[in-house]
């Protein structure tokens, strides 16, 4: 299965991705971005929103 | 750090539109506490600081100060993909690039002058509702909090949790969020700094464009906004604008910036009982040019008279705070779904419809298109379809 995963040392805590997360999967802190993988229903609008790259695809 | 509780009224975020909020608040003798999970008040900045000046002082109630302003603006400078531009010098209007984290700093200063309390590194981890009002739990510098209000207001941004704890619908879709990206660079020729520059492209910036807002004779915000579908990221797209472009491609980055930009229009319901949302939570943002400061600021003053209202009245029910979102609607919501109809004729926009535009009209037809009557618009654009045959595509694709 595919899943998002953050490249932590890409991320700039924008919150985009945490925008469009159909599943309030995704956190913001100020500086964390946090991914409850139980809500995660794997749609990656976060891997496609993020700015940078960021965010990719991870397989489990 | 002890001090009492229990507050008229919460404000969760500390931009622009929870600051103008809470001063508005302050100003009518409520007891406001202001929230906000960074560490400093506006940094990282998540946009270009352009806004224009008789809006912004007006909304402001007072003139800007000089430490805010890091250029004046008199118009902008439009690119085509050919680099074919139309400059254009607005008699009637201009404005400024902010040096935004001065400008938030100040206005959290003169809000907690008037009385608010402000406090940042606060995280909001949950808010529940209580018999009058909410309880709103968290964390300052990792210890845990807990306060009380009789009336909450979300203005954490376009990650927005608390409007959607609270129980409205906030999730924008991908298709109605664009993806931004920004260098402030230094070292560089920003071109007129008297203009703010946007260029278009179907290669340069897939459904949005890229820009340079100068900020000071060698310094400027480069950034990209594009639409979230694309399959390369904002930060593919900018660096290869940069590289692009002779004046820049040499400088130095000095900040980085990143955000979604919630274009797609704004949420159905922005107030519930004891709850009203504000600024980009709200998605009220422009969804042309994705600015979103003057119409968070616009949103803050309006959301506090209203509040303030209420707690006169002695009503702080859904049926009372609904009032602030039709004045709001009438006011700036009305005009931006007309602006969001207009978006999506210029996402049609193919390279060669942009060349058409750029040969076809002169700086004077811009001035009298965007700011002019409508006669004057369809008199303008009357006389260009008689010389531009093309021009006409452009309409129907339109439609």
């Amino acid at each position: 299965m595919v899943t998002p995963t953050v490249n932590r040392e890409k991320c700039l805590y924008c919150g985009a991705c945490v925008a469009v997360c159909p599943a309030s999967a995704l956190k913001l802190n100020e500086i964390l971005i946090m991914l409850d993988k139980n809500k995660c229903t794997n749609c990656l609008s976060c891997v496609k929103i993020c700015p940078v790259g960021a965010m990719i695809e991870g397989k489990t | 750090m002890n001090f009492d509780t229990s507050f008229d009224v919460i404000i969760v975020g500390a931009g622009p539109g929870g600051l103008m909020a809470a001063k508005t608040l302050a100003e009518k003798k409520l007891k406001v506490l202001v929230l906000d999970k960074k560490q400093e008040i506006g940094v990282p900045k998540r946009c270009a600081e352009a806004v224009e000046r008789n809006l912004f002082e007006k909304l402001l109630g007072f003139n800007a100060f000089d430490r805010w302003i890091s250029s004046y603006i008199k118009g902008v400078g439009l690119y085509a993909p050919s680099s074919k531009s139309i400059k254009v010098r607005l008699n009637d209007r201009d404005g400024f690039v902010l040096e935004r984290k001065m400008f938030e700093k100040d206005l959290a200063k003169i809000t907690a002058r008037k009385g608010a309390r402000i406090q940042v590194k606060t995280m909001v981890k949950e808010v529940e509702r209580i018999n009058e009002g909410f309880k709103v739990k968290g964390s300052f510098i990792g210890e845990e909090v807990e306060y009380s209000c009789k009336l909450l207001v979300a203005a954490d941004g376009i990650e927005s949790q608390i409007a959607q704890q609270v129980g409205l619908k906030t999730v924008s879709t991908l298709y109605h969020t664009d993806s931004g990206m920004q260098y402030e660079m230094a070292g560089i020729n920003p071109g007129d700094t008297d203009l703010i520059h946007l260029f278009f492209g179907n290669d340069i910036a897939p459904r949005g464009y890229c820009w340079v807002f100068p900020k000071g004779k060698d310094s400027a915000n480069v950034g990209i906004g594009i639409g979230a579908s694309e399959k390369k990221t904002a930060k593919y797209y900018l660096d290869k604008f940069v590289e692009s472009q002779e004046n820049l491609k040499n400088g130095s980055i000095i900040e980085v910036n990143a955000g979604g930009i919630p274009v797609g229009g704004f949420l159905e319901k922005m107030v519930s009982d004891n709850f009203v949302v504000v600024g980009d939570a709200a998605h009220q943002v422009n969804p042309i040019h994705g600015g979103g400061i003057l119409l968070a600021m616009h949103a803050g003053s309006l959301a506090g008279e209203i509040i303030s209202e209420a707690f006169s009245k002695g009503d702080l029910s859904e049926g009372f705070l609904k009032i602030y979102q039709e004045k709001w609607l009438k006011e700036k919501g009305e005009k931006l779904k007309k602006v969001l109809k207009t978006r999506t004729m210029f996402e049609k926009f193919t390279d060669d419809d942009f060349e058409i535009i750029a040969n076809a009209l002169t700086a004077e037809d811009v001035i009298k298109i965007t700011s002019g009557s409508k006669l004057n618009i369809a008199g303008t654009m009357a006389k260009k379809l008689i010389k531009h045959p093309k021009l006409m595509k452009l309409i129907f694709k339109g439609v």
